[in-house]
């Protein structure tokens, strides 16, 4: 996953497309990831999993707490990417 | 003369929810404590509490079936004998499902709204049965996982609230993500009603005018595994899950 953070959104992008059956259009950075894009909690630990994996980036679950939309997302991605290396 | 009927029918129902109340009290303050009192271990008191509360059901079914007020017929129960560690998923047409589903099963447990919870006879009930309460939380899931995985039974109405007579089903997606990740089977239980009776929009003393026919009926029996293999992640076969769930429900497949 690249290090900026437009890269970051479109990666995150194709993982809520892949994951979570979202239409790639209906995704921006203003979504709100339970009301507008239809997660459940069970879903959000997947896509931190899956986000573990594919940014070999180790994330503590209270970073996602305050975490309501897309952009929350790509911004603790973002800082987690800076602080690893 | 229907006006003596619907009357004498209006009253048997109000006279049934009184003895129903009633029930719950003195199930709460008699039977329980009398019943639990030589339990030893709280497992014992788990399935003693379910079995006095499937024996009050079973009761009660039978109540209404000879006062003449409602026709239950069941189908194909005697198949959840066998289940074990299998979530039973139902539509949720009337009030009294619940109540008709656990008058044929001694042990079960069950996912209760979080409104009953605060109800002070209910909760005395339900948490000596080990009822879990319906909370989106990592506590209430790995809590209902371990119960599947030591082989009970737990029923849940995945509509989250009853079904509007006409209306389409459509699920939350709660059970199949349970299903999927506590790698539980799925039964279904479908319920007919008919004409409709003790609805969410109708009040119990709406009777209908022909007797209200029941029908519980145990359908298919669902392995999460096979989703997880035609879709590879889990998020994705819940999603499957939930839309075959839903067609299943509606009576399409």
């Amino acid at each position: 996953m690249g290090k900026d953070k437009e890269q970051i959104y479109l990666e995150l992008k194709k993982t809520l497309n892949k994951l979570f059956e979202i239409e790639l259009d209906s995704i921006t950075l203003e979504s709100r990831l339970y009301e507008e894009l239809d997660l459940d909690s069970i879903d959000a630990v997947d896509l931190i999993v899956h986000l573990q994996t594919i940014t070999k980036h180790k994330f503590k679950p209270e970073e996602f707490k305050s975490v309501k939309t897309v952009s929350d997302v790509v911004d603790v991605i973002y800082t987690g990417l800076q602080s690893g290396y | 003369m229907n006006f003596l009927r619907e009357i004498w029918r209006v009253g048997l129902t109000a006279l049934f929810f009184v003895f129903f109340a009633l029930g719950g009290v003195i199930l709460a303050y008699v039977v329980l404590p009398v019943f639990l009192f030589l339990s030893r271990n709280q497992e014992a008191e788990k399935y003693k509490a379910q079995y006095a509360i499937h024996q009050m059901f079973r009761f009660m079914i039978y109540m209404l079936q000879s006062l003449g007020l409602i026709n239950f017929t069941f189908k194909n129960f005697e198949q959840l004998k066998e289940d074990q560690g299998c979530l039973f998923i139902a539509n949720h047409p009337t009030l009294i499902d619940y109540v008709a589903i656990i008058s044929k099963l001694p042990r079960c447990d069950n996912l209760v709204k979080e409104s009953l919870w605060k109800n002070r006879f209910i909760k005395r009930i339900i948490s000596k049965a080990d009822y879990i309460p319906n909370q989106e939380s990592t506590t209430i899931i790995e809590r209902i996982k371990a119960t599947l995985n030591e082989g009970n039974n737990l029923l849940m109405f995945p509509e989250g609230t009853r079904t509007i007579p006409g209306e389409t089903i459509t699920l939350k997606r709660g059970a199949a993500q349970l299903a999927i990740r506590a790698n539980a089977p799925i039964r279904l239980i479908h319920i007919s009603c008919k004409p409709p009776f003790l609805t969410k929009q109708t009040k119990w003393y709406q009777l209908p005018f022909e007797k209200p026919q029941f029908t519980l009926r145990v359908v298919e029996r669902i392995e999460p595994g096979d989703y997880l293999i035609k879709t590879g992640f889990p998020s994705l076969a819940a999603r499957e899950l939930t839309r075959d769930l839903e067609k299943h429900l509606r009576g399409e497949n």
